[in-house]
């Protein structure tokens, strides 16, 4: 069946404009969705028929060792390998300043011989101190969850699965503290594989590496069982191993990424927000298609009563959450299937009951129960960023004031003379390279200030243009004055992607950075958001999803959100 | 500043260049320029890379001799050792501030500003006159045999003008990789990228990550 829109005039429904999505607090509350790149890889997996084996077990008693996993698509061959390390427990650590891991990977680009795998064997386990190659895509790190690691190893040991609730509350063995792609520490460019029909979309690789590692934890806890009571040890049950997905501690070094790549920013949302304006958009429904919506909201309603969190905010949110799922619930049981517009409608009624955690869970379910009208766009959730980093010199200082005036017209609600509306400042820290945030009046960090604060930036440019005149270029402008190239360059950016800025003050005082952290988590596909503090948070990874010796026979996209109870 | 030799196995190591481009980024910041302007060295020197020149090099001496003051902002005369800034200029030149065919003095390392007039030139070569040196450009590349001993000029007088007769030669070769023979460039480069960088204090140890909760459970 078509599931376009029988109508085929222009849409009723226009795209939600940017000065809705693009503020922090609903940015911040973005859930998963059949768009999040997870479960577009594992779509394409699956339609492609992929093979997957593991190829070298060489680990000790000791879980020393190292392993490698082959993916092997129609075309091409990637290996992941793991190093296996013996970490003393005091040197475990989440923070990027960690010099040490329980194991190390990265994803080869083919086959790898034994020749590869020495020479990545004196590099990776060292991380940011070692260097790969063109012949690697990703490099990555990952640490023993204390709370679930040796309470699995001696469960199996002992002959027993582990139990459900214990698994739940953590949702992973092992946590990765960093996956790194894309030139980084000497990995090929994006530009070498971003034709590969296999990576059509953002942060294939990467996640291609997650999922594999997801295998190694669950193999290494069965080694270490084995290990331990050779005759007595079993394997995990599948239901159960199902529940186990790969954990992540992300902080600040990826929240400069969304104000870094404009472009790409846009293009997320562009397709999150077009899939949404699809559903709304279609005229009719059926009585079955919107039960299945209250099935598949009940279904998030049992992932938002796993989620735990210790972050007292989070906590309030989730809370809110639960509330807002069963009140959908009873909503849609009660809706009238023959409304026109339906799904336009339940999206209104969200939009006035539901918190913003609730609204965007919706979003996400509309999204998610409309698989044909809306599984086309995961192939536009990239982008060329260079393509727009040239600037036009010949548009007239006129027509830069009025785009400064539209695109950032958010501004004129900040105030940046205000001590409160400068209080922070994005910094590098010399120690490890990372990005920091810091307290502008307490800290001597202001000459280090990365260009992170478009706002109070687009006001500045804003202000030096007024003594311009209008009918000339902006070249000439940026002649005289190139301290305002950086946002000149954004705005031009932002004229053509309204959804590649941010419209909120990125310095505030009050400003969370996790709230960045979570959009971009949540276009990757991750789950249970658990803030550590307002700079980093911990997410499960592809808890539920298919193995690859179940990926045949299962659907991932049926398995996003938990099971009922039958 | 000190160049330490290469460790043994720097040997083998060869830089993307995404990581390069986003070095060139740090060290002209850290050199002193403004943001954006830092961004078009990136652009500029990731360009000389792919297209077989050793745009690092040249970035290298440019942001050494920077430090000493003697940079001219345009349209002021540079004269004696007074120079032009390559990426200020380039800049301008892509941006279209300056005319398509011009004659400038005293312009520092010259080879970064091919890139910018090879993007503004597209398809189509132009004549670019570097002292006696004469090169084509185009978005393909740099149409000449004597591209390398273009690095060696510190300093020239720039002249632009349509090529009347571009040579026939192959386009050079696209690469994606920077050698591990820059090694030495790249360690001059961090110590210029090391400026962006903020000392660490105890306090932003632990409050600039937002670590003080347990993270090993």
């Amino acid at each position: 069946m078509d599931a376009k829109p029988q109508n085929q005039s222009a849409p009723i429904i226009a795209n939600r404009p940017a000065s809705v999505v693009m503020k922090l607090a609903r940015m911040g509350s973005l859930h998963q969705s059949r768009l999040s790149f997870m479960r577009v890889l594992l779509r394409r997996l699956k339609a492609e028929n992929w093979q997957f084996r593991q190829v070298e077990w060489r680990i000790d008693e000791q879980g020393v060792g190292v392993a490698s996993y082959e993916a092997i698509g129609p075309e091409r061959t990637y290996t992941l390998v793991a190093f296996a390390h013996d970490l003393p427990a005091e040197q475990r650590s989440d923070r990027v300043i960690a010099e040490a891991w329980d194991a190390t990977f990265t994803l080869h680009d083919g086959v790898i011989s034994q020749a590869d795998i020495a020479r990545l064997a004196a590099n990776v386990p060292r991380q940011e101190a070692g260097r790969i190659s063109g012949q690697e895509f990703v490099l990555s790190r990952a640490n023993r969850s204390v709370r679930l690691f040796d309470y699995v190893v001696t469960c199996l040991a002992n002959g027993q699965q582990p139990d459900l609730r214990e698994i739940e509350s953590v949702g992973y063995l092992m946590r990765t503290t960093a996956v790194y792609g894309s030139g980084k520490f000497g990995a090929a460019d994006r530009a070498l594989w971003a034709d590969r029909p296999e990576f059509a979309g953002s942060f294939q690789p990467e996640l291609l590496a997650v999922w594999l590692i997801r295998s190694f934890t669950i193999d290494i806890v069965e080694h270490m069982a084995r290990q331990r009571a050779p005759d007595r040890a079993i394997r995990l049950d599948p239901d159960i191993r199902r529940r186990i997905g790969v954990g992540n501690s992300t902080g600040l070094g990826m929240a400069p990424f969304l104000i870094n790549h404009p472009a790409l920013i846009h293009a997320w949302i562009n397709a999150r927000e077009t899939a949404l304006t699809r559903v709304r958009n279609l005229p009719a429904s059926t009585a079955e298609t919107i039960d299945d919506l209250a099935h598949l909201a009940q279904r998030a309603l049992r992932n938002a009563a796993e989620w735990t969190t210790d972050s007292l905010y989070q906590q309030n949110k989730t809370a809110g959450l639960r509330d807002d799922l069963a009140g959908l619930i009873v909503y849609l049981k009660k809706f009238d299937p023959a409304t026109d517009y339906p799904f336009d409608v339940i999206y209104e009624w969200g939009a006035r009951q539901l918190s913003l955690e609730g609204q965007e869970q919706l979003v996400s379910l509309l999204i998610d129960s409309h698989a044909a009208l809306v599984d086309d766009l995961a192939a536009t959730m990239s982008a060329n960023e260079s393509a727009y980093f040239h600037i036009d010199g010949s548009i007239t200082i006129g027509k830069i004031k009025a785009i400064l005036d539209d695109a950032y017209g958010w501004v004129k609600h900040i105030n940046y003379a205000d001590d409160a509306a400068i209080a922070r400042v994005w910094y590098v820290s010399e120690e490890k390279l990372e990005p920091r945030l810091g307290e502008r009046f307490h800290e001597p960090i202001e000459p280090f200030e990365q260009p992170l604060a478009p706002g109070r930036d687009a006001v500045a440019a804003r202000a030096c243009l007024d003594h311009w005149d209008d009918a000339k270029p902006i070249a000439s402008f940026l002649l005289a004055h190139p301290e305002h190239r950086h946002i000149i360059r954004r705005t031009q950016i932002v004229a053509s992607l309204p959804y590649a800025e941010i419209q909120d003050n990125t310095i505030a005082a009050e400003m969370r950075p996790i709230d960045l952290l979570r959009c971009k988590l949540s276009f990757f596909g991750a789950s249970k958001f658990d803030p550590r503090s307002d700079r980093w948070l911990r997410i499960t990874m592809y808890q539920g999803a298919p193995f690859p010796d179940e990926l045949a026979r299962l659907d991932p996209d049926d398995l996003a959100y938990p099971p009922l109870p039958s | 500043m000190t160049i330490t030799p290469p460790p043994d196995d720097a040997r083998h190591s060869s830089w993307s260049l995404g990581e390069t481009a986003a070095l060139a980024i740090k060290a002209a910041r850290g050199a002193g320029m403004p943001w954006g302007l830092a961004d078009e060295t990136g652009f500029a020197v990731s360009w000389l890379h792919a297209h077989g020149i050793a745009g690092l090099s040249a970035l290298c001496r440019y942001l050494s001799w920077r430090h000493n003051d003697r940079l001219t902002q345009w349209p002021d005369h540079a004269t004696g050792d007074r120079c032009y800034c390559p990426i200020a200029l380039g800049t301008a030149y892509l941006d279209g501030a300056l005319p398509d065919s011009l004659s400038i003095n005293n312009i520092r390392e010259p080879v970064l500003i091919l890139p910018f007039i090879a993007k503004r030139s597209g398809a189509r070569p132009v004549q670019v006159n570097l002292d006696q040196l004469c090169l084509h450009v185009s978005e393909n590349g740099v149409l000449s045999r004597y591209q390398d001993t273009a690095l060696l000029l510190n300093q020239a007088a720039c002249t632009i003008s349509p090529a009347a007769d571009p040579p026939v030669i192959p386009p050079p070769m696209q690469t994606q990789r920077v050698a591990s023979c820059f090694y030495g460039c790249v360690t001059a480069l961090q110590y210029f990228a090391g400026k962006t960088y903020a000392p660490a204090t105890d306090e932003s140890r632990l409050a600039g990550a937002g670590a003080g909760l347990n993270d090993n459970d």
